[in-house]
């Protein structure tokens, strides 16, 4: 998997390619419009971040170049810009998604896999960790080939959770994902352990390992080790 | 006090006084000169008297002339005001008199010589009110013109006075006010939009300066967000350091919440940045509340809700979402456990209502920025300054009650 990251600042690279890992993933970067230009007509990608404010261009033109020479590679738009006006042209433009800084690693994570998932595999959203399997597409959890009923927000959960496997997931990354953008604003986020809980023991019931972990008091991460 | 008022009172209280000086020394002078005429005219009539004295032809007639023989004639010649009953028990009269000594064939007169005085005081007095009544109707013809000439003069202020009650330096338009042939108030004028230009120019400097710094603040939190995350990661770290993180990224999401509302509310002035659509209310109402689901079960909040199927509004739907939302999770966050949310939405009025502690202060401060009343330490005190600005960008009425144990958001829309 290539990714291509086009954003001005440095150290948000270095963040993201710290987070999302380069165990599974080669990246290329670019700083600016030119840069980002040269580095679109080199190489195949299987998904962009695109910011949209870079010191010498619009993204919005690099977004459009994308498609027109790389229309398999899926498109993800970071700006500070909170207008919907960009959003919706960004997305008009045909870009996959949209996200605005500062952003959640956790949850740029899981948008970049989603967009892999939706453009690469072409129907293949399945998604497999030891006996637990996973449709994305219908939205159905198997573990050992028995179904687990889960609820939509449980589901959720478990998808954004398996996402950022191996990762640290605050609460408040899990709320924005799950629920509402805003609803950070909330002090008591007490349910998302009631939720987890009934997810932990729903999937343990059909013979799943425990694979949930409790981070003290911050929040959780989906191990496999 | 009105300037006409203040200007009439000078101006009359200044005319009186001029008037009573004019009046005491015309009062003066007329005397003066009346009593030299008297003199003048006793004089001459002693004279007549002396040639008819000559001639024998004269007796006196009492109390005009008095002529009488005495012993020892005297050079002095004596005016002198007197009082004199003419008739007898009808009072005293004024008169002038000219008292004075003559030899004729060797006898000595004393003539004296009197003028009544009576028309000389009927004079003064008709005087005195021929020129106070003059005076009178002077300054009542002056008060009307003045009344009259005053609305006409200040018209072109109060045309400035009704322009700069319509002048706002959000609007961003620039204050037009009518040229004036009056210079004082010209003055007035190009002194106006001098300073409304300099206050319109320094208002949008300190915007843009406080929108730019809005968006430059959002790398660098984006960037210390994604090292904290970063950070969370790492294996080694102890359960003290990872509550440390959890701290830092709970207030830095802080600042990142402040900063976004101030940029929705900057944002908020400009009208046409926004696309209108229908929406139907009683959708977004039930989403919202799906959307919020666990935080009003984790506070076991009942919620009920009447809502008008029907009722649509042009308007832009992420902001409707945002001014519902706000409103909802208020309703939540300031509920007591247990307790209560109500929804009405009727024709062109929806009701918020939750169960709460009775207000600190007056509800209007709610609606002021970064107004908190519990110590949430969680929210930053803007929403309700949002929802406010959304309804007034959409001339939506926006008000809190508190009664019976229960706040109540009451949103009225235009007909």
């Amino acid at each position: 998997m290539k990714i291509l990251i086009i954003e001005d600042e440095i150290e948000l690279v270095r963040s993201i390619i710290g987070f999302v890992g380069s165990d599974n993933y080669m990246f290329n970067y670019a700083f600016n419009y030119s840069d980002a230009v040269d580095k679109i007509g080199l190489y195949e990608y299987d998904c962009a971040l695109v910011d949209l404010m870079l010191p010498d261009g619009s993204g919005l033109d690099l977004v459009k170049k994308l498609k027109k020479i790389q229309p398999k590679c899926g498109i993800i738009i970071i700006t500070a810009k909170n207008t919907l006006d960009d959003k919706l042209t960004g997305l008009d433009l045909g870009a996959d998604d949209y996200i605005t800084k500062p952003f959640h690693l956790a949850e740029l994570n899981s948008r970049i896999k989603s967009v892999i998932r939706r453009r690469n595999f072409e129907g293949n959203s399945e998604i497999v960790l030891n006996e637990v399997f996973i449709n994305t597409e219908k939205r159905e959890v198997k573990v050992n080939k028995k179904i687990v009923e889960l609820t939509r927000r449980e589901f959720d959960i478990l998808l954004f959770l398996i996402s950022n496997k191996e990762r640290v997931l605050t609460k408040e990354s899990i709320v924005e994902h799950v629920w509402a953008d805003d609803s950070n604003a909330f002090d008591n986020f007490d349910f998302v352990y009631t939720h987890i809980k009934n997810l932990r023991k729903k999937l343990i019931e059909k013979g799943s390992r425990d694979y949930i972990n409790s981070v003290y008091g911050i929040g959780y991460k989906f191990s496999l080790k | 006090m009105k300037l006409i008022t203040k200007i009439s009172r000078y101006f009359f209280s200044n005319s009186i006084l001029i008037f009573i000086v004019i009046s005491a020394v015309l009062y003066f002078v007329i005397e003066y000169s009346i009593n030299e005429e008297t003199d003048e005219q006793l004089d001459s009539i002693s004279k007549r008297t002396y040639q008819l004295l000559k001639s024998g032809e004269v007796k006196s007639l009492p109390p005009f002339i008095e002529i009488s023989i005495v012993e020892h004639s005297d050079t002095i010649r004596e005016f002198k005001n007197v009082q004199i009953y003419v008739i007898k028990d009808e009072g005293e009269e004024p008169f002038r008199q000219l008292t004075s000594f003559i030899n004729i064939n060797g006898t000595n007169y004393k003539v004296i010589a009197r003028i009544s005085l009576l028309e000389k005081g009927n004079l003064l007095l008709s005087l005195l009110i021929a020129m106070m009544a003059s005076i009178f109707l002077l300054l009542l013809i002056l008060f009307f013109i003045n009344r009259k000439v005053s609305k006409k003069l200040l018209k072109d202020f109060f045309d400035t006075l009704k322009k700069l009650e319509t002048f706002s330096i959000k609007s961003g338009d620039q204050l037009k006010v009518n040229k004036s042939t009056i210079e004082e108030f010209e003055q007035l004028n190009r002194k106006l939009l001098f300073l409304s230009e300099k206050a319109s120019s320094e208002y949008r400097s300190l915007k843009e300066f406080s929108e730019e710094m809005n968006h430059e603040i959002q790398t660098p939190i984006a960037v210390v967000k994604s090292k904290l995350e970063l950070m969370l990661q790492t294996s080694d770290l102890s359960e003290e350091n990872i509550s440390l993180l959890n701290t830092a990224l709970k207030n830095l999401s802080k600042l990142e919440r402040i900063n976004r509302s101030i940029l929705l509310l900057n944002k908020l002035e400009h009208k046409d940045l926004f696309e209108n659509s229908d929406i139907n209310l009683s959708e977004e109402i039930k989403n919202i509340i799906t959307t919020y689901d666990d935080f009003i079960e984790s506070k076991n909040l009942s919620v009920s809700l009447s809502l008008n199927e029907d009722f649509s509004l042009n308007a832009n739907q992420s902001l409707i979402n945002i001014l519902l939302s706000n409103l909802v999770s208020n309703a939540i966050k300031h509920n007591v456990r247990n307790g209560v949310i109500k929804i009405d939405l009727k024709n062109n009025e929806l009701i918020i209502s939750n169960s709460g502690q009775k207000p600190k202060v007056n509800t209007e401060k709610y609606f002021e920025r970064f107004y908190k009343e519990s110590g949430s330490t969680e929210s930053v005190g803007l929403g309700l300054t949002i929802a406010k600005k959304i309804c007034d960008l959409y001339d939506m009425e926006i008000r809190n009650e508190f009664s019976e144990g229960f706040h109540r958001f009451i949103l009225r829309f235009p007909l």
